[in-house]
């Protein structure tokens, strides 16, 4: 019996081979789709970055999300790409001793909010609805360009979530929660409309890794702060500001995306790497289960970074300097016509009329003036002091009757 | 309270025993005192009601399941989910195409005298069939195995029935290349007084009169018309690349001219976009109006920085003979042909060429669209928008290049547009502005814009996933009528009507693929995901996307399928992206206890307790007749005179109040028992 089972294997090992020579080109034209589609032919990268809470003392999660943002335009990928989601209500919160400015670390040293910073959905409209519809698609059609995630078959799409959390569950701004499932089955929905490619989503809060436990969806890796049970913790307090300004899992991230260029080689599987649970003070998840390539194989720049391939023209597409087309016309550029306007009935030039007709000029021996609601106040003001007046007037003149009246009587 | 409340019940009696008090608080007109047994049993309700008291409320939630049933339950209409599922096997409808084969009478040789002579139409038919079997003959050897999907004909097969048939003509023609092979053109649009007379968009094969007498004419003719078909008109439609727009209706095209700093002085104030668009653009679109429906729009930006400074290049010379610019090349070979005027041009292109230029290294040109600072659309649409840029660098980084050797001044972006660096020539020695003018400024005039609008066209094709029309061997540019008008560009020519029908059969592939794949999808999803609601409008959406795709057939002409295929994968996306097909958000079990139990809880505690109650004493009640029952057989004298106080007693309640029912004695004997045993307890609960 053994010796037949042993006959049987060396047959089908023979047979591969020879399988594998009969192969003809239509089988390797399946062959090279099959493979050519799931290493990945992508055009664009999308990024989806939430924050999930708001108020002053979740400084932090908003600092998280921002940093992320500032690393991905570093990396090249247009803010056309990038969905921000921020409650974004730290910036210019009466406590912040810094307005106008959210730092990521304790020393201050960059300002996160700064020029440039364009938040998709701001405030009240991150919601769990929101951002469902986001992942989904499923907008209203008056919902602008910008705030949808326009993303196809051709795109890795990498998703960042912050926040507070717990089992299975991430709470949006002290006012509802998304499940595990939501986000999953959301998350099937794209797949179906092959609105990604591949997916990386991560995640920075309490029991983080239970948020992607539910996944079902092939392609996506995921990778979360903490295990099921375990909090995830801030970095670093400063105490200028007098919060947290980073959690630990985001920080360890940046630091090392830090270390990448747009033109970075390295692999998501040495981004995993560098996740040390001693530092983190706790368990970073990784899941790759669902996805048909391993993150050996897979550039951090596949997602931190825009893919953006250009295709430069060659010379030939250039429109010949000898072609008739061009040959024997006007080749040199004319001088710009000033620009004229009827301004008053007379033709006029705009340069000039603007030279000598300066609108909007300050003059600083001008005062600011008080607001007119102010100049009303001071005039209500008046008047009831006047009516004060006379109503002490009116009072002591009447006591002072009744007064005389008694020693009258 | 708890004061007032005994010193009431003093009252109450007091007024009872002398009998003082006014009438309307003595319902009780009792003369005696009443014990708390019979107090209870006066207050109390009856068995019946009280039954019916504890029992409304479970039917209260009984009668109220269909309303909660009814607004709690996700709205899912029937798909049609077998048709869906039938969907699969839909193949991609093929058109048999109708050529017609015409001949200038005198394409071929005159037979010699003495010798049968055939009309045009029968050597024509003659050497269709050789065509046709040769085009068979390549496809059967070609694997994977295609078919012919056209038929030739001829002009007495002409007939109204059809739609217009694609044409082939031999012309006999004095401009045409008089050495072999013969060299096919696609007919373009003719304006004027000399036209030829054959429709726009025929593909021509040419011969030159000298040509006629050749032996071998008819294998060149076969070997001609086999290929540029077979260019024309392939067997499977091309497959749309990457870099190519999704197929999408509406399309915005949107030109900006972008000086990257004009308050620098030296840039581009106005620019004639008007006649580019409509000489370089238009014969390309105006063909593809029933595929796509265009916007256009234009805009100068005035500050447009860019994100990375380009890095200035080591000036070098360039050996005028040692170099691989093609075009110096030509310019230098044209020059010593004896063209002055290109000798000129030579020396202009060698100069730019040493020129010390600013550089745009390939990582740049990955982030030159900035498109944070750069306000590149109106966003008056979601509709997709290819843009075509036309950048013009600020004096202090001209000439601007980019770094890829020999290339042009412009790149692609896929599914995004295209940028075409442009550097305005030095400043113009203009003695009317006495040099005095400061802020230099330029107009560019549609001559100006040629070379631009010529690589932006490659790029609308490319973005578009349009065929190109001219293929190196196989289809040729039209000859020219004179050596002036040589060196036309190959897409000088608009989109003929073979173009559109690969247009649209690929086109056509795509939406069928896409639609098929999302309803498919929407199908998964359903059955995945049970929170989802599928309304109405989704329904029908989803039965007219599935009928759209049903309706195509063969015998279609492409453009009504292709019209077909759009309509169902508009409405299929619209299906799929419905707002309302949003799954309703999922809710653990826990959840759900939480959100009904603060609701229920409170009520259902004394219900169950009532309940419970009731049956306790219901129980008790039973066992107490039973027991009664025993004992009225063994002692039947005495048992008058314990009902006797009891009967009478409630007699009176009943004159008093007028009641109509009758309570039974033995009940009545009953609920008492209790209340005797126990007065305090039971009157207490029971209040």
């Amino acid at each position: 019996m053994i010796l037949r089972y042993i006959y049987l294997a060396l047959v089908t090992l023979l047979a591969i081979p020879s399988l594998c020579i009969a192969s003809n080109p239509q089988l390797d034209s399946q062959i090279n789709e099959l493979f050519s589609n799931s290493t990945g032919t992508h055009t664009n990268n999308w990024a989806v970055l939430v924050c999930s809470s708001r108020y002053w003392f979740n400084y932090r999660h908003m600092a998280n999300t921002l940093a992320m943002y500032r690393t991905l335009k570093r990396l090249g990928l247009p803010d056309s790409n990038i969905i921000l989601m921020l409650a974004d209500d730290v910036a210019c919160n009466a406590r912040n001793a810094f307005p106008a400015t959210v730092y990521a670390n304790s020393g201050r040293q960059m300002d996160l909010y700064g020029e440039g910073i364009e938040v998709d959905y701001r405030g009240y409209e991150v919601t769990v609805e929101s951002f469902l519809r986001l992942l989904t698609g499923r907008h209203d059609s008056t919902i602008p360009r910008s705030k949808r995630l326009l993303s196809d078959s051709s795109s890795d799409v990498f998703i960042y979530m912050t926040g507070h959390g717990g089992n299975e569950f991430l709470k949006f701004q002290d006012n509802e929660e998304v499940s595990a499932y939501d986000v999953a089955d959301a998350i099937e929905q794209m797949w179906e409309k092959r609105r990604y490619n591949k997916l990386l989503f991560t995640i920075d809060t309490c029991q983080a890794n239970t948020m992607y436990s539910k996944f079902y969806s092939p392609e996506i890796i995921s990778t979360g702060s903490s295990e099921l049970g375990e909090n995830s913790y801030s970095h670093h307090n400063d105490m200028d500001i007098g919060v947290a300004v980073i959690d630990s899992f985001t920080h360890y991230i940046l630091q090392y995306l830090e270390t990448l260029s747009k033109t970075s080689t390295a692999t998501l599987k040495e981004f995993f790497n560098i996740y040390d649970p001693a530092k983190i003070h706790s368990h970073p998840g990784i899941s790759t289960s669902l996805s048909s390539v391993p993150p050996e194989d897979i550039l951090v720049t596949d997602f931190f970074g825009a893919v953006a391939r250009v295709e430069v023209s060659s010379k030939e597409n250039e429109l010949s300097p000898l072609s008739s087309t061009i040959k024997g016309k006007n080749k040199h550029w004319e001088n710009g016509q000033k620009l004229t306007a009827t301004i008053t009935g007379i033709q006029t030039d705009i340069d000039e009329y603007q030279q000598e007709n300066v609108i909007g000029n300050f003059n600083k021996k001008d005062t600011w003036h008080n607001p007119i609601s102010n100049q009303r106040f001071e005039t209500r003001k008046m008047i009831r002091t006047l009516g004060g007046i006379s109503g002490i007037a009116l009072f002591t003149y009447v006591v002072l009757g009744k007064q005389n009246k008694v020693r009258d009587a | 309270m708890g004061s007032a409340q005994p010193n009431h019940v003093d009252h109450f009696i007091v007024k009872d025993q002398t009998e003082a008090g006014p009438s309307s608080i003595t319902p009780i007109k009792a003369k005696y005192r009443l014990t708390p047994a019979e107090v209870t049993s006066k207050i109390n309700p009856t068995n019946k009601r009280r039954l019916s008291i504890l029992f409304s409320f479970p039917l209260l939630f009984i009668l109220a399941i269909p309303f909660w049933w009814y607004t709690t339950s996700i709205e899912r209409l029937p798909l049609p989910v077998s048709r869906i599922e039938a969907l699969s096997n839909l193949t991609v409808p093929t058109y048999r195409g109708r050529i017609l084969f015409t001949a200038d009478k005198d394409a071929f040789p005159t037979p010699p005298p003495g010798r049968a002579t055939f009309e045009t139409i029968e050597i024509l038919k003659a050497l269709g069939k050789i065509v046709e079997e040769g085009v068979d003959g390549i496809y059967e050897r070609q694997r994977p195995k295609k078919n012919r999907n056209w038929d030739l004909i001829y002009e007495d097969q002409v007939d109204q029935d059809h739609p217009k048939p694609f044409r082939v003509h031999l012309r006999r023609y004095e401009y045409a290349n008089t050495s072999f092979p013969l060299e096919p053109y696609v007919q373009p649009a003719e304006t004027g007084l000399m036209t030829s007379g054959i429709e726009e968009g025929t593909l021509v094969i040419p011969v030159h009169p000298d040509q006629i007498g050749d032996r071998f004419l008819k294998q060149h003719y076969k070997i001609a018309l086999i290929n540029s078909i077979l260019s024309l008109y392939p067997a499977d439609p091309p497959t749309i690349p990457l870099r190519a727009l999704k197929y999408s209706p509406n399309i915005t095209l949107s030109f900006v001219l972008l000086n990257e700093d004009s308050s620098e002085g030296s840039y581009v104030r106005s620019w004639d976009i008007d006649t580019a668009v409509q000489d370089h653009f238009l014969p390309q679109l105006q063909p593809l109006k029933d595929i796509f429906n265009f916007t256009i729009e234009s805009q100068i930006l005035y500050h447009a920085p860019l994100t990375f400074d380009p890095k200035p290049t080591e000036s070098h010379t360039i050996n005028a003979f040692d170099n691989d610019n093609p075009q110096i090349e030509a310019a230098i070979n044209a020059a010593k042909e004896g063209d002055e005027d290109l000798e000129e041009v030579a020396k202009q292109l060698i100069q730019v060429e040493n020129e010390q230029a600013w550089l745009v290294e390939e990582e740049d040109m990955k982030i030159f669209v900035n498109s944070e600072k750069w306000s590149l659309d109106s966003g008056s649409t979601n509709n997709p928008v290819l843009r075509f840029l036309l950048f013009i660098p600020k004096e202090k980084h001209r000439p601007m290049r980019l770094s890829t050797e020999n290339s042009a001044q412009s790149f692609l972006l896929p599914q995004f547009g295209s940028v075409h660096l442009l550097n305005p020539p030095p400043l113009i020695p203009n003695d009317n502005l006495e040099g005095t003018n400061e802020y230099e400024t330029y107009h560019l005039n549609s001559d100006n814009l040629c070379g631009t609008f010529h690589l932006f066209t490659q790029h609308l094709y490319s973005l578009l996933a349009l065929p190109k029309l001219y293929d190196s061997t196989k289809i040729n540019l039209p000859p020219s009528l004179s050596q002036l008008l040589k060196e036309k560009s190959e897409i000088w020519q608009g989109i003929s009507e073979w173009q559109i029908n690969q247009i649209l059969l690929s086109r056509l592939k795509e939406n069928q693929e896409e639609s098929i794949k999302t309803l498919i999808g929407i199908n998964k999803l359903i059955k995945k995901i049970k929170e989802m609601k599928i309304g109405d409008k989704v329904r029908n959406n989803v039965l007219n996307a599935v009928e759209n795709l049903e309706q195509m057939s063969d015998d279609k002409s492409p453009l009504e399928n292709f019209i077909l295929s759009r309509d169902s994968v508009n409405l299929a996306n619209q299906a799929f992206f419905d707002p309302s097909m949003m799954g309703l958000l999922y809710f653990p079990d826990e959840h759900k206890f939480a959100i009904y139990t603060p609701l229920f809880a409170p009520i259902a505690v004394p219900l169950l307790l009532g309940l419970l109650k009731e049956f306790i004493a219901w129980k008790r009640r039973k066992s107490q007749s039973k027991v009664k029952q025993a004992s009225t057989e063994e002692i039947e004298d005495n048992k008058r005179e314990t009902i006797e106080p009891n009967d009478k007693q409630p007699s009176d309640w009943k004159s008093n109040e007028g009641d109509t029912h009758i309570i039974n004695g033995k009940d009545n004997e009953v609920l008492l028992e209790p209340s005797i045993q126990n007065e305090g307890r039971v009157l207490r609960s029971r209040i």
